[in-house]
């Protein structure tokens, strides 16, 4: 008797990933060389063709859910560039998701995985935990703890990870609450009402991309307003197989902001932007939320592709300065925006814009993967690197969080000085004047 | 296959270049072809010519199968493992070894990327022009093995014009290297000429001599659309009847066109009948006088309208989206089967139109597109395996369109290989006598059958 685990809701509850989608991979290996796990191991159980063909054994109860399997998934970073790279048109994203939340299950069942549940379950569920997390870093970061704490490697008695991740974690700023309205007084351009999403990472650790988001946008003359005590939007725990965790915040979410009426929901964290945007497909199921869900998601604009979109005002100060750009995955292969940051980038007066070369290329952060799967990272991270340095900028924009907590990283690692920046950030430094931009 | 040989293959090679668990058997037992798969014993991954050599002896001693493996692009299903067989991967010999400018050639390792291989030749002005539209994955190794074609076959020839040399390993475990950099070369039977295009039945290759050429100077990238097939189709026999060979005539019809801008988002029209893809390259001025006269010859040929890629960039834009044909065209049903049918160029027309009558007579939706120029083609029959009934059809579907191929002068593979997938027409192609040969070639070179059995034909 085979072991059928006839999850039927498994493959049509998270957008739609069902039986029809992994009959559709042809295994042409397109795939293959747009994927970075591959090309570190070249071997085919780490490829998108490789796994869509052990989640349809495990759709067919030809294969348990194995160590291997597990492994496996777990070794994909959801960059997703092999989406971009399918002609097939196979979701290979949603089908992952939906392995993993089957695997999620099947270990909590087990009792497994502990240093990843805690992350997703403890940390992210509860903002109020995040945020004290943050801020004993920063505490720690300003009494000189960290160093005591690095040097001594006090941390690398429990575990290497846990030693690395001292180091992953990024200077924290002080901390400034965020208006509740802005920009309402403009009479400049628009009433257009937008919404901002402060998110979970951002708001402990980028609170000031937070502001520089909140501060273009009330420069380009909408009305702004940012819902109070924001928690994670749920991709996190989505983006790992978590899904009941990602539902439950995706509501939360929805509320905030429906309650405002708002014209537009603005982010500016690819990950949870290309999270949010398939709300609706999330909470299809869930009679009370589809039309909210739908409501929401038709809304949500990552905050480059809206200024692009909308227009933008180009700054008189003029800075001589050399940007590249790194697509985070979730902006680039997630959403499909790609030209916009860098449209915003050259349109800077005194801007020299220099390409990346396989910007594209995944850093390695890949939501918590820096923690996950250190090494790999790290692997994926000096690729990144040997890039960056090539282009001699000063800075490396990136839209993501977790590609700048990571690129930070990567100077510390790599001796490198080149600055991170959000687009947003550094367009609101032109606005602002400078500030030794 | 036993534990104790299990175990020795596990010596050979090492632990770490072993792998047997089900996860991995799962995810080699399939290639590029549809429909078919198998699981093998094991999959070594061996790392000098001495392992493969000793991995052959033992499966003549142990009566196992080697089935090497590049990156499992085959169309044709000449990865695919066989009963009891070990698949030998080949990928991680991806080294070029030597690029010899003086005398214009290079060794590779059998792993290397054919377009990994294209820029670093080009780097130095160089040319390397077998360019299949899986370049940015397929390997050396399986391109040889298949002889494999591209999208500039047509000015420049298939992988075989410029294998110059190979080094390999016998199925008896012998070594040797056949071949060199020498231009000219008759001494003895040309072995390495027929190794090229077994499909990974007679020896496996450990290194590639292949030749280069420099690299043309200038390109233009043509774009013709046309309400009619056949008109398409006219034009290309045209061009050639005006001398002129471009390095490029590729071709798409209506369905083909619609999947790849469905991926491709790059503004092809959906209401037009089918596309040409056409590259002329070369010395500057010679580019410019081609061009223009093959959009003169497109247009006679009422193309509805002739776009000239700006630039560099916007030609490989059309190039890429060409290449995603194929796979595009999985849009529209989950299986795809994909024919290979070659004629020669003059009856390209009538092969296009019996494509169409057979879609037509067997109620079968079909995407046609290929290397028109090469007279090769790749109707694609849009199917679903559960399908039943309807495989039934699309078998009679390719039964008479290999007989009608035949009947035009063509061959039933122009460059994808017989493998699995073609195996029951061979003989419909290939007299008695010289299809003996082959079997008599393969017995001879292998007599235990233990490599790649059971492809191209039994024995
Ligand atoms: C989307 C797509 C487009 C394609 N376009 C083209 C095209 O335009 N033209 C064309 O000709 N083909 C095309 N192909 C088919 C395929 O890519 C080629 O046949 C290619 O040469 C296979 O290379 P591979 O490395 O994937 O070999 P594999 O599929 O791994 O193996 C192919 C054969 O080579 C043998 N082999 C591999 N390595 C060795 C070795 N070292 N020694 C001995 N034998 C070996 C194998 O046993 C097998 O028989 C296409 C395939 C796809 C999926």
């Amino acid at each position: 008797m085979k072991n059928k685990t006839n999850d039927a809701k498994l493959f049509t509850k998270i957008p739609v990933p069902d039986y029809e989608q992994i009959l559709s991979c042809m295994h042409c290996g397109m795939c293959l060389p747009t994927c970075p796990t591959y090309e570190m191991t070249g071997l085919e159980i780490n490829s998108p063709r490789g796994r869509i063909r052990l989640i349809k054994a495990v759709a067919d109860g030809d294969l348990p859910i194995t160590e291997n399997y597990i492994e496996s998934l777990d070794f994909c970073l959801d960059c997703q560039a092999c989406v971009s790279a399918c002609p097939a048109g196979v979701e290979y994203g949603k089908l992952v998701e939906a392995a993993h939340n089957q695997i999620s299950i099947h270990q909590k069942e087990n009792g497994k995985n502990v240093l990843k549940t805690f992350i997703l379950n403890t940390l992210f569920e509860k903002q109020s935990r995040l945020k004290l997390m943050g801020r004993l870093i920063k505490f720690y970061q300003k009494t000189g703890l960290e160093f005591i704490v690095q040097k001594s490697r006090i941390l690398k008695l429990f575990s290497k990870k846990l030693h690395e991740l001292t180091f992953l974690s990024p200077k924290v700023g002080v901390y400034k609450k965020y208006p509740v309205k802005s920009g309402l007084l403009s009479t400049v351009q628009s009433s257009k009402k937008v919404g901002v999403v402060t998110g979970c990472i951002q708001d402990v650790f980028f609170n000031d991309v937070n502001h520089d988001t909140i501060d273009v946008l009330v420069y380009n003359g909408y009305e702004v307003v940012v819902p109070q005590n924001q928690q994670c939007c749920g991709s996190v725990a989505g983006h790992n197989g978590e899904l009941a965790s990602a539902e439950n915040q995706a509501k939360k979410t929805i509320d905030q902001f429906y309650n405002e009426k708002v014209d537009f929901i603005i982010i500016n964290s690819a990950g949870c932007g290309s999270f949010m945007k398939a709300y609706d497909a999330l909470l299809a199921d869930d009679t009370a939320y589809t039309e909210k869900a739908k409501w929401f998601a038709k809304r949500v604009k990552d905050i480059s592709e809206f200024l692009v979109d909308k227009g933008f005002k180009i700054p008189d100060l003029k800075q001589e300065i050399t940007v590249t750009y790194h697509e985070p995955c979730h902006l680039v292969h997630g959403q499909k925006i790609s030209s916009q940051p860098r449209e915003i980038i050259k349109a800077l007066p005194g801007v020299t814009f220099v390409e990346l070369e396989e910007s594209d290329w995944c850093c390695g952060s890949a939501g918590i993967y820096n923690i996950t799967h250190y090494e790999d990272s790290m692997i994926l991270l000096e690729r990144k690197f040997n890039k960056l340095k090539q282009t001699k900028a000063d800075y490396v924009v990136s839209g993501n969080p977790g590609c700048m907590i990571q690129l930070t990283y990567g100077n510390h690692k790599f001796s490198s000085k080149i600055k991170v920046l959000h687009p947003v950030s550094l367009l609101n430094k032109f606005y602002k004047g400078g500030e030794n931009a | 296959m036993n534990t104790n040989t299990l175990n020795h293959l596990r010596e050979i090679v090492g632990k770490n270049n072993f792998l047997d668990s089900d996860e991995d058997k799962l995810v080699y037992s399939y290639d590029g072809t549809p429909m078919l798969s198998h699981k093998p014993e094991a999959i070594v991954l061996p790392e000098t010519p001495e392992q493969i050599s000793k991995i052959m002896k033992l499966a003549n001693a142990e009566n196992f199968s080697v089935v090497p493996r590049g990156s499992g692009t085959s169309l044709s299903g000449g990865a695919i493992a066989t009963e009891n067989s070990i698949i030998l991967l080949m990928n991680k010999w991806n080294k070029i070894i030597e690029i010899d400018e003086e005398n214009l050639v290079a060794w590779v390792q059998p792993g290397v990327k054919t377009h990994d291989f294209h820029n670093a030749v080009e780097e130095k002005g160089l040319f390397y022009p077998p360019d299949p539209g899986s370049q940015k994955i397929c390997t050396i190794g399986g391109n040889v093995a298949e002889n494999a074609g591209g999208l500039r076959g047509l000015k420049y020839g298939v992988t075989r014009d410029y294998v110059m040399g190979i080094e390999m390993v016998l199925p008896n475990g012998d070594i040797f290297i056949n071949g060199g950099k020498n231009v000219k070369d008759v001494a003895g039977y040309n072995l390495r000429d027929l190794v090229v295009g077994s499909e990974g039945t007679l020896g496996i290759f450990t290194k590639i001599l292949l030749k280069l050429i420099p690299k043309p100077k200038a390109s233009k990238t043509i774009l013709a659309y046309f309400d009619s097939m056949s008109d398409a189709a006219k034009s290309v026999s045209d061009i050639i009847a005006n001398h002129i060979i471009p390095c490029t005539m590729e071709f798409l019809d209506s369905t083909t066109i619609k999947c790849v801008e469905d991926f491709a988002k790059i503004g092809l029209p959906l209401d037009i009948g089918a596309l040409l893809l056409l590259e002329t390259d070369g010395h500057p001025q010679q580019v410019i006088d081609e061009a223009e006269i093959m959009t003169r010859i497109l247009k006679q040929n009422n193309a509805t309208e002739v776009k000239i890629a700006q630039n560099e960039a916007e030609a490989d834009k059309l190039k890429t989206a060409r290449r995603a044909a194929f796979s595009a065209l999985a849009r529209v049903k989950p299986t795809t089967i994909l024919e290979d049918a070659t004629v020669p160029r003059s009856n390209l027309v009538a092969l296009i139109e019996k494509v169409n009558e057979l879609a037509k007579k067997y109620n079968l939706l079909v995407g046609n597109f290929g290397h028109a120029g090469d007279g090769n083609m790749h109707p694609t029959v849009l199917t679903d395996e559960r399908d039943k009934e309807e495989i039934e059809r699309v078998e009679k579907f390719f039964d008479e369109l290999y007989d009608e191929t035949i009947k035009l002068g063509g061959t039933i593979t122009g460059e994808h290989g017989i493998g699995l997938a073609k195996k029951k027409y061979l003989s419909k192609l290939i007299e008695s006598p010289a299809l003996k040969m082959m079997q008599q070639i393969k017995r001879t070179i292998d007599p235990n059958n233990i490599l790649n059995p059971d492809k191209i034909f039994s024995l």
